[in-house]
């Protein structure tokens, strides 16, 4: 079935598509700014995820895809036309609340079936539709049911189907994870992630929770303050943390960081920081002698050190085995350093070990710019 | 073998011995008795004749159930004509401030725009005037209108509730933004935003405002007397005002008029006292 978009592309298949470009956006509350000249572009039928610790403003950037919040200044394009002051019905985009925003006093398939309606839409054409979204997610048994009799999961699913009978242009997820539990959050996670494979709609999705954005994302939008730390895809941040916000926050446990100093001998590139001492990549020597910070990933580690590279020697505190991995807390001096293993370990705590560092799993930082060196 | 209470446990009174719940309880038949014996002896009196009412000692069982009082008022008083009245001006009136209250409450509850909050200040303020005080500034402003002794004079000053704003306002407070935002990408309009989501959201708000704008509506007797001048237009308080005169009040028709007064109070609290309990809870009103 071909699909023409508001935007008069059109689409062989069930799914529209847009482009949405967010150029220099500012937003203010009174004198308080909370976007600061935000600039990002989103694919068609790319998942884009927004994540950031609380009060990023992320929420708020994606009120503003949505048209529930003004911008203070710059432009909102989306499908080749900008929206700035367009209002939510004509942005073509569904939006899937943290609270799930269902209405208490209606059934499943009225909730499912109320922008239709709002539109309307003739009544057998939005039985259709909603009985077609409620095959899709697994609802039908559960059309006559008001939200109050449903379990956080299903609620989670009619939040969806609301937005999928619209058909829109762009999904819009708002933390809808957050309000469950651990073990719904994974299968729901998969859930959401097939059906963007699906349906191919372009996707923002704003969460806190790093581990989803890692897992769920085609690129991540990391945001702090207001402003956009880094962009790209989920195994880049990992790999490649522009800065040290990005490397704090990206990966669990959080990544190792040592500041210390860079000195040149022997023409070798040498971090000298207190227990510890690393040789790193070659192309750390033209960085010459200088205050860094030293970063390492957990994962990055071994218990055996590595000739010619880096050594740490540090007590173990704390072992936290999980059954698929051991997680080491161990003090080297003052500081603590966590290391993880994706295989049981035979040491007690106090034992003191000395663990090798690969440097070219090393991450470089200015200590005062916090910028990514290397 | 010893017992150790842990410190989170009670100890409990075996309850014949619970003498605050008695004492409870006694206070509150007391209570009961001293609010409900009143009005089961008007109803109960209105149904005695003229001589029984004066008898010494007082009987409160009628000896002998007699009509007349009722016959009297509806047939020679226009009591009927009367309780038309004030149902009619009790209903528009409770209508009118259930719907004026919902839409000035959303407003202020979930809009922002400029001079809100002092606007919303100022209508509470207007609270603390007495309404005595209002009464020749408002006799004014409708005979102005030209409404004197028409239903609207009575209807719209009560209909226009300051309490029932604030008490909307405060409802409506706690009701999640998310759910108009969810309209708003759905594409409803606002006002059918505040029909469709909001007004449902509320039924046990507006019951409570209806109750009690019902209340106010049909026991108010000062305003009425005002702005009312003919007989016919008169309603349940003022008739039942009426019937004193330089020779005190008339008990044989005052008991029947004042019961046929006070039973539609108590059978609409009766039925609707549950949401309004409700309301007042989730409006964080006490």
């Amino acid at each position: 079935m071909n699909v023409t978009t508001p935007t008069g592309r059109t689409k062989q298949g069930a799914c529209k598509m847009a482009t949405i470009e967010i150029r220099n956006v500012r937003k203010f509350y009174g004198k308080l700014e909370v976007l600061h000249g935000v600039s990002i572009e989103v694919k068609d039928g790319e998942f884009l995820v927004l994540v950031g610790p609380s009060g990023c403003g992320k929420s708020t950037l994606l009120r503003i895809i949505a048209g529930l919040e003004d911008i203070s200044a710059g432009d909102l394009e989306m499908g080749g036309r900008i929206v700035n002051d367009l209002p939510p019905v004509e942005r073509d985009i569904a939006m899937v609340f943290q609270s799930y925003a269902l209405y208490p006093h209606m059934t499943v398939a009225q909730n499912m079936g109320f922008s239709l309606k709002a539109a309307r839409r003739p009544r057998k054409e939005i039985d259709q539709k909603v009985a077609a979204a409620a095959e899709v997610l697994g609802l039908t048994s559960l059309l006559g049911r008001r939200p109050a009799q449903l379990s956080g999961g299903q609620r989670q699913r009619v939040a969806m189907g609301r937005a999928i009978v619209r058909n829109p242009a762009v999904f819009l997820f708002d933390e809808p994870l957050s309000n469950l539990d651990a073990q719904l959050r994974v299968q729901m996670r998969a859930e959401i992630k097939a059906l963007h494979q699906r349906l191919k709609t372009t996707t923002v999705y704003v969460t806190h929770d790093q581990v989803e954005a890692m897992t769920m994302a085609d690129r991540i939008v990391v945001m702090n303050g207001g402003k956009v730390e880094q962009i790209g895809a989920p195994l880049e941040l990992f790999d490649r943390p522009a800065n040290l916000f990005v490397a704090r926050f990206i990966g669990s446990p959080a990544m190792n960081l040592f500041d210390g100093r860079l000195t040149i001998r022997d023409g070798r590139p040498v971090f000298e920081a207190d227990n510890l001492e690393v040789t790193l990549a070659s192309s750390c020597v033209n960085l010459g002698e200088r205050d860094v910070v030293v970063g390492f990933r957990p994962e990055h580690v071994t218990l055996e050190p590595i000739a010619g590279t880096g050594m740490l020697k540090a007590e173990v505190v704390v072992i936290e085995p999980t059954g698929t991995e051991t997680l080491l807390h161990l003090m080297a001096g003052t500081r603590t350093v966590l290391a993880t293993f994706r295989h049981r370990l035979d040491l007690a705590v106090g034992s003191v070990v000395t663990l090798g560092l690969d440097p070219n799993r090393i991450h470089l930082f200015d200590p005062l710019s916090g910028a990514r060196l290397i | 073998m010893a017992i150790e209470l842990h410190p989170a446990q009670t100890f409990r009174m075996p309850r014949a011995f619970s003498v605050p719940r008695t004492a409870i309880w006694l206070f509150m038949a007391a209570a009961s008795f001293l609010v409900f014996f009143p009005l089961v002896w008007m109803a109960l009196s209105s149904f005695k004749t003229s001589e029984e009412l004066w008898r010494y000692p007082p009987t409160i069982w009628p000896e002998e159930f007699s009509f007349e009082g009722y016959r009297y008022i509806f047939t020679q008083l226009q009591f009927g004509r009367y309780f038309f009245n004030s149902v009619f001006i009790a209903v528009v009136s409770s209508i009118i401030a259930v719907l004026t209250s919902a839409l000035a409450g959303y407003v202020f509850a979930k809009f922002q725009f400029r001079g809100k909050d002092v606007l919303f200040i100022a209508i509470l303020a207007s609270m603390m005037i007495p309404g005595t005080v209002l009464l020749i500034p408002r006799y004014v402003l409708i005979n102005w209108l030209a409404w004197t002794d028409t239903y609207w004079a009575v209807i719209i000053p009560q209909g226009i509730s300051v309490f029932g704003i604030f008490m909307m306002r405060q409802y409506m407070h706690g009701i999640p933004s998310d759910y108009i935002d969810a309209a708003r990408v759905d594409g409803v309009s606002e006002f059918k935003i505040f029909a469709w989501i909001m007004l449902p959201l509320c039924k046990p708000a507006l019951a409570a405002l209806a109750i009690l704008s019902f209340i106010d509506s049909w026991g108010a007797l000062l305003w009425p007397l005002v702005v009312l001048n003919s007989p016919e237009m008169r309603t349940l308080p003022m008739g039942v005002a009426g019937l004193a005169n330089v020779h005190g009040p008339q008990l044989y028709y005052m008991l029947p008029a004042a019961t046929i007064t006070v039973i539609p109070i108590v059978i609409v609290f009766a039925i609707f006292q549950r949401h309004f309990v409700n309301a007042m809870t989730s409006s964080g009103l006490k």
